[in-house]
């Protein structure tokens, strides 16, 4: 059955057989298998998932989910990101006023901070708990090398964003904590003060640092780590889905081609 | 493999290393975004570094009147982050707030005369040598100038040292 079938007079059926209606609902109503699989196979979002998956990694023990909240929290960080930059101004004189109105004068200002920050912490620590995962399920080997190296980009850009975003309410753990990290920069050899010099615009931390910094964090890390996370979840898929750790059942007693899911359903064995 | 790749051509199957005209485009395609690569880069490190400053910190500071500093003291000028430290042999020190090890701010306690890092524990004589803690050397110095009798301190480049020297100290 089709939209169509809702038809309410010749209004509503001009509607829904223009060419605006078709372009943007390009399958019938997802009540028939071919429309269903549409629903997946047609969009962007819901494409992202593998069409088959192997049995033994849908056990949520198996990944814990540790990507997908990482994903998740950073799609709370940017929304949450984006509403405090509505008060948020990055001047030494107004930052911190700023959060403090945010804070105390905002509806719901003070929960969205809170959102923000302690998504933050969250998404660093998720970050690594799944790059552990992945490691320890050998998720990191052959045809998954090259998205290894993606995933320890993202987890640095992660770093970054945090490290960034911590001078940003312009209070005293924030600037001395960025001044120790950034001197702690100065210290790599032959580099070192030089990129201390441009991330802080000058000799020590201070309005310079602040825009510098607010301009990485809103801008420049965001940016990188949509595109990051865009070539991770697409490589996930070109490497096969996820990895199938043997060792998670004795050998023998799964097939090892054996997958669950749309495109082939095989035998309830096991 | 080259002659393989040109083997229409008959005077290069007997030397599969000539030099061809595809290399030499090659070699200017590569050269040219190397060039293009670099130019890049170095405009955009010269956009990024800091700028020099005119005025205030980064810039030349007038600590005051060196008759106004008495020997043996060491005063702070705020609009320079850096302390004039006067010695007892009349000469002057123009020491960088900034403390050598990671950075933090180094305040001056005049009960024991000894500059002290709340955030690890440095601990710096007036002469900026370290007494104690994690600092790898002695307090940053500024170039001083005496100009009508007037100490004009350069806070644009630090200079770094591994130990004080008298001829650090500026005389009058």
């Amino acid at each position: 059955m089709s939209v169509q079938t809702h038809q309410n007079g010749s209004r509503w059926e001009f509607i829904t057989q223009s060419r605006v209606w078709r372009s943007f609902f390009r399958h019938g109503w997802p009540d028939n298998p071919l429309d269903r699989s549409l629903v997946m196979t047609s969009n962007i979002f819901l494409h992202l998932h593998p069409v088959k998956v192997n049995r033994r990694s849908l056990h949520w023990s198996y990944t814990f989910g540790l990507g997908v909240i990482a994903v998740v929290l950073f799609g709370v960080l940017v929304f949450t990101g984006v509403l405090l930059m509505f008060y948020y101004v990055p001047s030494v004189e107004r930052a911190y006023p700023a959060l403090r109105n945010i804070e105390v004068s905002v509806p719901l200002g003070q929960f969205t901070r809170n959102m923000h920050r302690w998504s933050a912490h969250l998404m660093v620590l998720v970050a690594i708990l799944h790059l552990i995962r992945v490691f320890y399920t050998g998720a990191y080997k052959s045809p998954r090398e090259f998205n290894w190296l993606v995933g320890v980009g993202l987890l640095l850009l992660t770093l970054g964003a945090s490290f960034t975003g911590y001078l940003l309410p312009w209070d005293q753990l924030s600037y001395w904590a960025i001044t120790v990290g950034t001197n702690i920069a100065g210290y790599a050899p032959l580099i070192g003060n030089a990129v201390r010099g441009i991330l802080l615009g000058g000799p020590e931390v201070g309005q310079d640092a602040l825009i510098r910094f607010y301009t990485l964090h809103v801008a420049l890390i965001p940016t990188l780590l949509v595109l990051g996370i865009s070539i991770h979840l697409w490589r996930v898929r070109k490497d096969g889905g996820l990895a199938v750790n043997d060792s998670v059942t004795p050998a023998g007693e799964v097939p090892a081609d054996e997958h669950v899911g749309g495109m082939q359903k095989t035998s309830e064995k096991s | 493999m080259i002659n393989k790749l040109h083997g229409s051509s008959h005077e290069l199957r007997g030397d599969p290393y000539r030099f061809t005209r595809r290399h030499l485009l090659g070699v200017v395609w590569g050269a040219s975004t190397v060039a293009l690569v670099g130019q890049f880069s170095v405009a955009l490190y010269n956009y990024l570094k800091p700028q020099p400053v005119v005025g205030g910190f980064g810039g030349k500071i007038t600590a005051g009147l060196a008759k106004e500093f008495k020997p043996g003291s060491v005063s702070y000028i705020q609009a320079g982050h850096f302390y004039i430290s006067r010695l007892e042999d009349g000469s002057f020190l123009a020491l960088w707030q900034r403390c050598t090890h990671l950075g933090c701010t180094v305040p001056y306690v005049s009960a024991k005369k000894q500059f002290q890092c709340p955030c690890h524990g440095s601990i710096f004589n007036r002469r900026g040598e370290v007494l104690a803690g994690p600092a790898p050397r002695p307090m940053d110095l500024f170039p001083i100038q005496v100009v009508d009798g007037k100490l004009i301190v350069d806070t644009s480049q630090a200079i770094s040292r591994d130990k004080f020297e008298p001829s650090q100290a500026t005389h009058v």
